[in-house]
């Protein structure tokens, strides 16, 4: 086992143990740091990759916004964030687990055998892939793509991030500046006043 | 290779500790001198009749001792691994930052140790394939001689590759950069959280959000300067900037928004919200103690050096001086040459890596000055100054950069002869800048006036003024 | 030039919401917001019956676009259908928001770039760009349901919709991922070919069940179906009928477009080992238990969202039918979201005009007697139900007409008498809205409901309620508008 070997097996184990953390913890903010763990985890194996871009985005987008927001919503819910127990009886949990399990297994072995079949087919089975070019995963080659070949997707996004902030604006603004809910609030204190005046 | 990068880690992780040591120090003596009092003085090391009290530096290594030797409590409630995890997070991504900052230029190890021939008369001799060759007959003459410093001497073999003076020269670098700032936050959150401590907890919330907030006007403040330079890695950001002008000039707009985001990102006053003690005690790290507090303390004041790193890289011209070229100093402002001096390679070097700490301490202690010289802003201030105000200029300033860029460059010949010109005139003020303010400053310091010296002397040295106490004995 | 002419319907559907939102952050006056929705939309429609009269087989240059957007005919038909969903839509919100108060601009914005969403969805011939239509449509959707701050129902309804949405958004993007990882491939012609070549069956197995999953679900079929009566509910009326109408339109576009194109090889659309069989019990469940159900509601708007979910199921129907003859089956899908645009659109219209602030017509017991009280509500209510139904002499009739005909002619039989049967169990609770609505009196001192007026609503539901007699009385133009657009899927079953 080589070096390279040895980094991915690092990387890919933190990854599994991260992703079981964020599923297993009781603490919901313990499962947020387990997410964490995977996140990063991840990024490295997009490094091996020779992504460096994709890493960097990964740790920007998911460890610097997205963790950072979960963490955000559970201190905010404050104690009551951390899980109720489970009042669901043993049998249905082991009937839910067991489908999961079994569905899960089954395409497991599905996709391996496909992947061996593959793997054996190929004519240039056990040969090392040939390394990507040394601008690979930078931002200069994925700029002149997206804004190119991935043009259309590219500007199209623009749509789904704008409806993406309308509708954030469009929750959560709601209450404020609903009149309905001012008026509601306003009239009762009314008709009290002229009840007393009366 | 390998023994490079360690000496490479050593240089950038040695700076960072020791300024940033030396900076709790010296945070500490200019809030005195701001304030008009005399600060810390008195840690001392006495063996004997020798004393020793650097003005009082050695308070840095005393608050270290203590740290250690502080009770290391914990919160009965805490949740354990996290509360132990949180110094550590928040530590890290401050040095990990430093990998990709060059902060000198590329070392090219042929040049540094030079084979010169020694003079034999009525031969022009020249280097070729380690031997004397003679210009005019092609006869080996003599063996070269090796020029200072000599690695070969010492049994080290003499790389011919260049060595660049950055631990890691990523193609991402600046969004490596983002991504260990933004890592930065978790630390603080989950300090607050992991604390069972409503103050923690405010002052993590606060820190999260505010560093959530200032990191978009961060990042959104160096795209003009990115698409100037034409590319996200610092090393090549320093060049344009020694080859044409410093970012400052160019971005000066982006310079303050930076600057105000940094000093945000790093949760000092004016933007200390997270642990301000008149409302929060002192926020996410309220229930820490010892060395863990030590932790918290210090990666602040490292956060002060990196965003002091990157500012001298991204708008200060890095290890770049006015004039100072890779083969020596040229005077040229247009055409026109008005002097020009040859220098060997690795004082062009040494200058270049001198500069570039000796730019990074000037930003040190410009951010401790706005420390001490701001009052802090109210939380819905703060949001509203991200927010509202930050923002838009950084974006106003990507539209205008871009109108301009494009401008530039389609306006021809004589423009880019003009930029040239004005990039070269901007060197001469840097230049005569960083020689009149040096000079400025040497003038102010021996130059003090006698009623200053008694306010910023010690309060020995007052009250010896104002006739003496019983203590005064003391000061000697 | 001709470029954005061909893509002229998204484009001024994406550039009016912008230009509206512009307006309406810097001008005070509220009133004309409708107005200009509407009007984009139905720019949006006349431009997609322009290209299509001009003829895109005319356009050069359409290729630039592949294989991000197909602008095809199918996705012209698609376009149209959308943006008179979208439109109507937006007549009523005209006259609903403001009259519950809960008018603020966003609700346009959110109905252009939702219905964006939806036209780029059912144009995308790349699971990239597929996916952002997708999500741009249902993020509008999620959004719009939730517009109701401060009622429980609508977060209720909201936060289920988001929630099993984004399962169901995240199990499809998964197949896409196995799809891409089985055949190098992520546009969908590239990924049919693969798929094709038969290589990695078990994978593309696999991918296609989890792809079929969100499908399913976004159509809301059964058993996907449990979001929808309560985001039906809990959501603005308006929103309820962006969501029966253009949401379901796109939904069904991006399920022919995918199931055609990358499961269009033999093998996979065989009875016995391909996705015809899977859908057509899909079909048979989400009918019964969808009428089953509807029958059983007391609310009249969950009964409209179970019917939603019912007239899904005659919808796959028509899906399974194109094993045999994908040009046909294709086509009454397309004729039968017509028809089922314009008759859902003016019930629940019908529904809004037939309540006002604070007295909404919520349930049977609050329509009792309305025929004879407010005949001009009531009168065009009768008209969309019984086209819902499936009654001649309206657009409902034809639109199930053509499905079963498509289906008969494919071969199953079985499939049709189950639907044909699930349509005569689907009139009883149509026709129960008509009883209470003719034959009731309310119950002395119960609250009853009161129209309200909106110049608005009433268009919207003159605009339906002339479609809906007009496709019934004369469906051959647009029926030959429907064939001709699904053309396109003309040589799938290769």
């Amino acid at each position: 086992m080589n070096l390279g070997q040895a980094y991915f097996w690092i990387c890919a184990a933190l990854a599994v143990i991260g992703a079981v953390a964020a599923v297993a913890a009781k603490n919901p903010i313990r499962g947020a740091m387990g997410l964490l763990l995977m996140i990063l985890s991840v990024a490295g194996l997009f490094l091996a990759l020779h992504a460096q871009f994709l890493a960097a985005i990964q740790l920007i987008v998911y460890a610097g916004a997205i963790v950072v927001l979960f963490l955000f919503v559970i201190m905010l819910i404050g104690p009551a964030a951390s899980t109720p127990p489970d009042k669901r009886g043993l049998p249905s949990r082991i009937v839910g687990a067991g489908i999961f399990a079994l569905s899960g297994i089954g395409a497991m072995v599905l996709l391996v055998r496909s992947a061996l079949a593959a793997a054996a087919a190929a004519p240039d089975a056990g040969t090392a892939p040939p390394l990507p070019p040394s601008d690979f995963g930078g931002i200069d080659t994925l700029g002149r793509v997206l804004f190119t070949h991935g043009l259309v997707p590219f500007e199209l996004s623009s749509a789904l991030l704008m409806v993406a902030i309308i509708g954030a604006v469009a929750v959560a603004r709601g209450k404020q500046s609903d009149p309905t809910v001012a008026a509601k609030t306003a009239e009762p204190s009314k008709t009290r006043a002229k009840e007393i005046a009366s | 290779m390998i023994l490079w990068t360690v000496l490479k880690i050593l240089v950038m992780v040695g700076f960072l500790f020791n300024v940033g040591g030396l900076l709790t120090w010296v945070d500490r003596r200019l809030s005195s001198m701001i304030q008009d009092r005399v600060g810390p003085n008195r840690a001392g090391l006495k063996i004997g009749k020798f004393e020793l009290r650097v003005a009082g530096l050695l308070h840095t290594a005393a608050d270290g001792v203590k740290f250690f030797f502080k009770e290391d409590f914990m919160p009965p409630k805490a949740d354990k691994l996290l509360f132990s995890l949180a110094p550590i997070l928040a530590m890290v991504p401050v040095l990990a930052l430093t990998a990709v900052i060059p902060f000198g230029d590329t070392i090219s190890p042929h040049q540094l140790w030079r084979h010169v021939c020694a003079p034999v008369d009525g031969h022009v001799l020249q280097v070729l394939d380690g031997q004397c060759i003679d210009i005019a007959t092609k006869a080996i003459i003599s063996k070269p001689l090796l020029v200072f410093p000599s690695a070969a001497r010492l049994g080290i073999s003499t790389v011919q590759t260049p060595i660049e003076l950055q631990v890691a020269p990523l193609n991402v670098a600046i969004l490596y950069v983002f991504a260990m700032a933004g890592q930065g936050i978790v630390g603080a959150a989950i300090a607050g959280w992991s604390s069972d401590n409503k103050f923690s907890l405010m002052g993590a919330l606060r820190a999260a959000s505010q560093m959530v907030s200032y990191e978009v006007t961060m990042g959104l403040s160096l795209i003009g300067a990115m698409m100037l330079y034409g590319s996200v890695r610092l090393e090549d950001m320093v060049r344009w900037q020694g080859d044409n002008a410093w970012g400052i000039f160019v971005q000066p707009v982006a310079f303050f928004l930076f600057f105000t985001a940094a000093v945000a990102e790093s949760k000092r006053i004016p933007f200390d919200l997270p642990e301000a003690e008149s409302e929060l005690v002192s926020g996410y790290f309220t229930e820490y103690s010892g060395m863990k507090f030590g932790m918290f303390y210090f990666a602040e004041y490292m956060e002060v050096v990196t965003s002091s790193m990157l500012l001298v890289t991204i708008f200060l011209g890095g290890w770049q001086l006015p004039f100072l070229h890779r083969d020596g100093i040229t005077i040229q402002i247009g055409e026109t040459i008005y002097a020009a001096q040859r220098l060997p390679h690795i004082w062009v070097i040494l200058f270049g890596v001198l500069a570039f700490f000796g730019k990074v301490l000037v930003m040190c202690l410009l951010q401790a000055f706005v420390r001490w010289s701001l009052p802090r802003f109210r939380y819905d201030q703060l949001m509203k100054l991200g927010w509202t105000v930050l923002l838009p200029v950084s974006l106003a300033n990507i539209f205008v950069t871009g109108v301009l860029y494009l401008a530039c460059e389609s306006a021809g010949e004589g423009m880019a002869h003009a930029l040239k010109a004005a990039g070269d005139v901007t060197q001469a003020i840097t230049a005569a800048v960083l020689t009149f303010l040096p000079l400025w400053a040497l003038y102010g310091f021996f130059n003090t006036r006698a009623k200053d010296k008694t306010l910023i002397g010690t309060s020995g040295d007052m009250a010896a003024a104002a006739g003496g106490t019983k203590t005064t004995a003391m000061q000697g | 030039m001709l470029l954005a002419f061909a893509l002229s319907p998204l484009l001024v559907v994406a550039i009016g919401a912008l230009l509206l939102m512009l307006a309406e952050a810097f001008s005070k006056v509220r009133t004309g917001l409708a107005l200009g929705t509407v009007v984009v939309f139905f720019a949006g429609l006349a431009l997609s019956a322009s290209v299509w009269l001009y003829g895109l087989e005319s356009i050069p240059g359409l290729e630039v676009l592949a294989p991000w957007l197909i602008i095809d005919r199918f996705s012209m038909f698609m376009n149209a259908v959308l943006c008179l969903g979208g439109g109507l839509a937006a007549l009523l919100a005209g006259g609903y928001l403001p009259e519950h108060k809960i008018e603020r601009g966003e609700f346009y914005s959110l109905l252009l770039f939702a219905t964006l969403g939806a036209m780029m969805l059912s144009a995308s011939g790349d699971f990239l760009t597929l996916f952002i239509g997708l999500e741009t449509m249902s993020i509008g959707a999620y959004a719009m349901t939730a517009f109701r701050r401060t009622s429980a129902r609508s977060a209720e309804g909201a936060l289920k919709y988001f929630l099993l949405g984004s399962f169901a958004a995240a199990i499809m993007l998964y197949g896409f991922a196995l799809l891409y990882g089985a055949t190098g491939h992520t546009d969908l012609a590239g990924v049919g070919a693969g798929v094709k070549s038969g290589e990695h069956a078990p994978m593309v197995l696999i991918a296609m069940v989890l792809v079929l999953a969100g499908l399913v679900f976004k159509v809301s079929a059964v058993p996907f179906h449990m979001w929808t009566p309560d985001a039906y509910e809990g959501a603005p009326t308006p929103a309820t009928t962006f969501m029966a109408v253009a949401v379901k339109s796109g939904a069904f576009a991006m399920l022919l477009r995918v199931m055609l194109t990358c499961f269009g090889d033999a093998r996979s659309m065989s009875w016995s080992s391909g996705w015809p069989p899977v859908l057509a019990w899909i079909a048979v469940l989400t009918m019964t238990v969808a009428n089953l159900i509807a029958g059983r509601q007391e609310s009249v708007k969950r009964m409209l969202a179970y019917s939603s979910i019912a007239h899904a199921g005659y919808l796959l129907v028509g899906v399974v039918a194109t094993m045999k003859n994908p040009a046909q089956g294709s086509a009454s899908v397309l004729f039968y979201l017509l028809t089922y645009t314009v008759s859902t659109a003016g019930a629940f219209g019908a529904l809004i005009l037939c309540g006002r602030f604070g007295a909404e017509a919520v349930s049977y017991e609050d329509l009792a007697g309305i025929g004879r009280r407010h005949p001009a509500a009531a009168l065009p209510f009768s008209l969309f139900l019984i086209s819902l139904a499936g009654f001649p002499p309206t657009a409902g009739f034809f639109g199930k007409w053509f499905v079963f005909r498509a289906a008969m002619e494919g071969g199953f039989t079985w499939l049709t008498i189950i639907a044909f049967l699930n349509s005569v169990l689907g009139a009883y609770y149509y026709l129960r809205v008509l009883v209470f609505m003719y034959m009731r009196e309310p119950a002395a001192g119960a609250p009853i409901a009161t129209p309200m007026r909106s110049g608005y609503v009433n268009f919207a539901l003159i605009l339906s309620a002339f479609l809906v007699v007009v496709l019934g009385v004369s469906p051959s133009l647009s029926l030959d508008v429907a064939v001709k657009a699904a053309a396109a899927f003309g040589g799938g079953a290769g």
